[in-house]
C-alpha cells in the first residue's frame, strides 16, 4: 500500500513537471500562456537572401586550380506543420539549392522565420535571426566583415558563418550569395565574380 | 513413452548431423561461381595487419585533371564478411562495397550514397554476372586500369539501372585495393592514383 501511495505522488510530480516544461502550464492540452496558433511568414530578409533565383549561375575557382559553376537549382517557398508541443500551426520556409554538376558539389540552404540552416558535405552551418537580420552574439557561429576582397572584387557587409567541428565556414553576402567555401585551413573554393570596383 | 524418447533422439541426432554439415555451405562448392574466392581475396589482405577495422586513404585524378582523395574504412570483424567504403573530399562522392556469405549463399551489396545502407543487392551467386533492377556486377579475372594490372576486380554497371540509386555509370573494386575506379556522367573517370 505504502508503495502504491509513493508511486502514485511520483507520477503526479512527473506530470506536474512535464506540463510545466514548456513555455507555460498547460490547460486542456493547450499552452495557457502562448499563442497557440502559429502562422509564420518568412520575413523579406529570408525571402530575398542572396538574390538567388533558379537557373542562376556562379562561378567559382577552387583551390585546386580549377574553375566550375555552381547552379541555383532549387528556390522554392514551402509550407511546413509546425512541431511543437505548445505551438500549432505552419512555417513558411525557403528552401535553396546550388549544384555543381562536376565536380559533384551542392550547398542546401534552408531559410526559417528564425535561423538559417547551411548544409555543405559533411559540414552544418546555423545563424539565428532577430526582427533586422543575422544575430551577431553568437560570435563563435558569425561574425561581420565590414569588406572581404576576393580577386579584385570588394565585398560589403560579409558574413563569416562557422560550421561547428569540422572547420569549415562560409563567407555569405545577402546581396551576392556565397562568396567563398572553406573545407579546411587549406582547400577552399571562392567567387570569380565580375569587377564592381 | 520409448517410442517418444526414441524419435527425440533421432531428431536429435539428425539436427547435429545437420548443424556439423553447416560448414559445407561456405565450401566453394557450395557457394559457386566467384564469389567466395572474390570474399576470400578482398577480405584477407585487408587482415594483414591483424585488425578488423582499417581505416586508409588514397588519391585520385580524373580525366580532366582534378585530383581528389578518397578515406577507405574497411571492416571485416565478421567471418565470411567484408564490407568496404570510401567517401571523396572533394567531390561529394561516396561508394560502398559489401559481401557477405551465409546458409543460404551470400549477397554482394553496392551503395552510391551515403544513405543508401542496403545498397543495391546482388544475391545470385552462382553466375559470374549477376543482375538486380538492371544493374549488374561482373567479376574481372584481372583489368587494366591506369597504366596497372589488377586481379580479382569486381565491376559494377549502373547504365542500365532502373530508378535512381546510382549516380555512376561504373565502379571498379580490386582484391587487396578497393576502389580503383568511377566513371560517370558519361565522360568522366575518377581514377585511382
Amino acid at each position: 500500500m505504502k508503495f502504491f501511495w509513493l508511486s502514485f505522488i511520483s507520477a503526479v510530480f512527473i506530470l506536474i513537471f512535464f506540463l510545466t516544461a514548456c513555455d507555460g502550464l498547460i490547460v486542456d492540452g493547450e499552452c495557457s500562456d502562448v499563442e497557440p496558433t502559429l502562422h509564420q511568414t518568412l520575413g523579406s530578409v529570408q525571402k530575398e537572401s542572396g538574390h538567388f533565383s533558379k537557373g542562376d549561375l556562379y562561378h567559382y575557382k577552387h583551390s585546386y586550380g580549377f574553375n566550375f559553376d555552381l547552379k541555383v537549382t532549387k528556390d522554392t517557398l514551402f509550407w511546413q506543420d509546425i512541431i511543437d508541443i505548445c505551438h500549432f500551426g505552419d512555417e513558411q520556409i525557403r528552401s535553396v539549392k546550388l549544384e555543381s554538376t562536376y565536380p559533384i558539389v551542392s550547398v542546401n540552404m534552408t531559410f526559417h522565420d528564425d535561423y538559417l540552416y547551411i548544409k555543405y558535405k559533411d559540414s552544418q552551418f546555423f545563424s539565428y535571426y532577430d526582427s533586422i537580420g543575422f544575430e551577431l552574439h553568437h560570435y563563435y557561429i558569425i561574425d561581420l566583415l565590414d569588406s572581404v576582397t576576393i580577386g579584385n572584387v570588394k565585398y560589403i557587409d560579409v558574413y563569416k558563418f562557422n560550421a561547428h567541428g569540422t572547420g569549415a565556414s562560409i563567407y555569405y553576402s545577402e546581396k551576392n550569395g556565397i562568396l567563398k567555401i572553406y573545407e579546411n585551413d587549406s582547400t577552399y573554393f571562392e567567387i570569380i565574380g565580375e569587377d564592381n570596383e | 513413452m520409448n517410442n517418444l524418447y526414441r524419435s527425440f533422439l533421432l531428431v536429435g541426432i539428425a539436427a547435429c548431423l545437420f548443424l556439423t554439415s553447416c560448414n559445407n555451405f561456405f565450401d566453394e562448392e557450395f557457394i559457386g561461381g566467384k564469389f567466395k574466392r572474390y570474399l576470400d581475396e578482398f577480405s584477407e589482405e585487408s587482415d594483414a595487419d591483424g585488425y578488423y577495422y582499417i581505416k586508409k586513404s588514397f588519391s585520385t585524378m580524373d580525366n580532366l585533371g582534378i585530383k581528389d582523395q578518397f578515406n577507405e574504412e574497411i571492416d571485416i570483424s565478421q567471418p565470411h564478411y567484408y564490407d568496404y567504403r570510401a567517401k571523396a573530399t572533394l567531390n561529394d562522392i561516396y561508394a560502398t562495397l559489401s559481401m557477405q556469405s551465409d546458409f543460404y549463399g551470400g549477397r554482394i551489396g553496392i551503395s552510391c550514397e551515403e544513405n543508401d545502407y542496403d545498397g543495391i543487392e546482388f544475391i545470385n551467386r552462382w553466375k559470374d554476372t549477376l543482375f538486380n533492377d538492371g544493374y549488374s556486377l561482373s567479376f574481372e579475372d584481372s583489368l587494366k586500369v591506369n597504366g596497372k594490372m589488377y586481379k580479382d576486380v569486381i565491376v559494377f554497371d549502373g547504365t542500365e539501372g532502373k530508378g535512381d540509386r546510382c549516380i555512376f555509370d561504373k565502379l571498379y573494386f580490386a582484391a587487396k585495393f578497393g576502389l580503383l575506379k568511377i566513371d560517370l556522367l558519361d565522360t568522366i573517370s575518377i581514377i585511382r592514383q
